[in-house]
């Protein structure tokens, strides 16, 4: 280690291009890999409900124009054929459970609402805003989706089977109750919404793990909130939340289950318009949005950025090689095995990587302190995200520092090792000759 | 005296694709421990690349080498370069310091290669300078030595792993007859004093003359004893 830091020192005029090159390669990689890491850290994070093994099938009524279109019916013979239509679902062969909600208001692709409240804490003024998705009670909601619930509350067959008063139940994310209480069991708490009446009270019914809205987004916080206490059974458009069975593939339940509904699922008016795996569904919305795409071309830019790296470094150290052979041979004369070359050569370069990468990352420091890092993708800037590492600023900037110097140090690794893997080769009487 | 250096029916031949070149000729040379031994020939002889081989920096086309009573012809590289370490210390007609370092830390070098050593390499270093005139310039770079102290720091370099046998490829080569003398007045020490075999590849017949045997080679080949 010393003869390779007096090395190092009494060829800082030699290495100083390349020391440069490393420290302003620092500072480049963190632009690129913070943006590239961060998104996929994103969209790697859980989206709180088990996505395998999940469908949804669009239900829609007949047009009028339609032929077999049956006019007249009162709304106790729409929930009549609601029900007989349900529970040919729910017996499909295929099928463990299903969750029919009110059209457009699933996770990802559905209707999500802003509100605001305060908590009932005494002395507590702070609002805050919030997003609320809807669902109905009694739809066995959280069991389908697979939502799991914190210790301490309500079971999820129990939270959907709630009787819950729509605008005063509400079942929390754990990320939200931790804002109001933290350390504390939120389930039974109660605030208000601030445009509301003060005198009424929003009360927790239970908390469940955390949920991400979309799938591409790191989101912000959510809560459940209900349209209704009991789904309107009379309506005629429906997406239906289906759980197959474990070995059931929903890529193969699609279309098989498409062509029997065609032919045994028209019940009134009600008939199966599609039938889509919801892994499907998060891809189309991603794709509408240019997420893979985005995604896509920031790791290329990742790889071209490395690639490059590793070019530069290994032509640099090829050249300084070189010009010591003849070093190598006095080294390798005097008792040194092959592998002590290679590990001298690869500690020049790690040992000069780790001191720019220190530099490069400490003036990094400086201007991320006024600039901020990346904050990943978020519904709203505004609102509060869910707790992870991104939003918390000095660990963030430990993880990126982290992936920059892991990258940095490998790119120098593979680009040091050709050099003085052929630099230890050379037999040490043809090296000597090297003057 | 016993041998402690034995050739046998060594040769070395360089091929190419067109071209074959016989550097040495089955060749058979005892040296006895505590010998100075100097070889002398015309360039292109083959004693320099007599010494290599002797050395462990190059390998034999055909033929054996016994070192301290091992055969080490056909030993791995890594074999090789631990025997080297421990055996034998080398001293090059250009001197071959390392430029970036200064004098003290290339005379620790053979230590830091040493298997399993432990002792303080900067106080043997120091011991080695001393014997060699040069314990006042340990911090000098070697672009602040003159020639012959850099020989001496060469020769530091060389005892410093106590090796039992020292090869010099003409030492006094880059060296004017004053310096020159100093350097030998040094071997002759290291030889008398602390019993070190001494093999010295040399062009100078009165140096030859000042050692213990001289052995001549021509075109590859042995031709006196």
């Amino acid at each position: 280690m010393k003869i390779i830091l007096k090395n190092l020192w009494n060829r800082r005029g030699r290495y100083a291009w390349l020391f440069i090159e490393l420290i302003v390669v620092t500072a480049l990689a963190w632009y690129i890999l913070d943006k590239a890491v961060v998104n996929i850290s994103d969209s790697k994070m859980p989206v709180g409900y088990d996505v395998d093994r999940l469908a949804i099938v669009r239900v829609n009524s007949l047009p009028e124009t339609s032929k077999k279109y049956v006019a007249g019916l009162d709304s106790a013979q729409r929930a009549a054929n609601f029900e007989t239509f349900m529970n040919k679902l729910r017996h499909y062969e295929d099928v463990e459970r299903i969750s029919p909600q009110y059209e457009g208001n699933l996770l990802n692709d559905g209707s999500i609402s802003i509100n605001k409240y305060q908590a009932g804490v005494a002395g507590d003024t702070l609002a805050k805003m919030q997003y609320e998705v809807q669902f109905c009670g009694g739809t066995e909601y959280f069991e389908t989706y697979g939502i799991r619930t914190l210790p301490g509350s309500p079971s999820p067959e129990e939270l959907s089977a709630y009787n819950y008063n729509p605008g005063r139940h509400i079942v929390l994310t754990e990320d939200f109750a931790r804002l109001y209480w933290p350390g504390e069991n939120a389930v039974g708490k109660s605030f208000y919404y601030l445009n509301g009446e003060d005198t009424v009270r929003i009360y927790v019914a239970g908390v469940v793990e955390n949920v991400r809205y979309q799938s591409f987004v790191r989101t912000n916080v959510l809560a459940f909130g209900t349209w209704d206490t009991f789904l309107d059974k009379s309506r005629e458009n429906y997406d239906v939340l289906v759980r197959l069975k474990p070995g059931i593939d929903p890529g193969d339940f699609a279309p098989r289950f498409a062509e029997w509904a065609a032919k045994n699922m028209n019940v009134g008016n009600l008939y199966v318009k599609s039938v889509t795996p919801y892994a499907d569904q998060i891809y189309e919305i991603e794709y509408s949005r240019g997420i893979p795409a985005n995604r896509n071309s920031q790791l290329a830019l990742a790889a071209f950025f490395l690639i490059n790296l590793i070019l530069g470094v290994t032509g640099s150290f090829f050249l300084q090689t070189r010009r010591r052979t003849a070093e190598m041979g006095v080294h390798r004369s005097f008792g040194a095995t092959r592998s002590h070359i290679v590990r001298m050569l690869m500690g020049e370069g790690v040992i000069l990587a780790t001191v720019a990468f220190i530099i490069g990352d400490f003036i990094m420091l400086q201007v991320l302190l006024k600039t901020g890092l990346d904050n990943g993708n978020n519904l709203n800037n505004m609102f509060d995200t869910i707790n992870n590492w991104v939003g918390n600023f000095w660990q963030h900037f430990a993880v990126i520092s982290a992936v920059v110097y892991a990258c940095i140090l490998l790119c120098v690794l593979i680009g040091t090792f050709l050099p003085a893997w052929q630099a230890s080769r050379v037999r040490p009487v043809d090296a000597l000759r090297d003057e | 005296m016993s041998n402690i250096i034995t050739l046998k029916d060594i040769s070395k031949v360089y091929r190419t694709k067109t071209i074959e070149t016989t550097a040495l000729s089955h060749v058979n040379l005892d040296v006895a421990a505590g010998e100075f031994l100097s070889i002398m020939g015309p360039s292109g002889c083959g004693k320099s690349t007599l010494l290599n081989i002797m050395g462990l920096l190059d390998t034999p086309t055909s033929g054996t080498v016994e070192i301290d009573g091992k055969i080490v012809t056909g030993m791995k590289d890594s074999e090789l370069s631990r025997f080297r370490n421990a055996t034998l210390g080398f001293i090059f007609q250009s001197f071959h310091l390392i430029n970036t370092l200064n004098v003290i830390d290339n005379v620790t070098i053979p230590l830091m290669y040493r298997h399993g050593f432990k002792g303080n390499a900067r106080k043997l270093a120091m011991e080695a300078l001393e014997k060699v005139g040069l314990s006042h310039r340990t911090n000098h770079m070697p672009g602040q030595l003159s020639g012959g102290q850099m020989q001496r720091v060469a020769i530091a370099r060389a005892i410093v792993g106590n090796p039992q046998i020292i090869l010099a490829d003409e030492p006094c080569g880059n060296l004017d007859s004053k310096m020159g003398a100093e350097v030998m007045d040094i071997l002759h020490r290291l030889n008398k004093e602390d019993g070190r075999t001494i093999v010295m590849v040399t062009h100078n017949e009165a140096q030859a003359e000042e050692t213990d045997r001289t052995v001549h080679f021509f075109d590859g080949r042995q031709v006196t004893d």
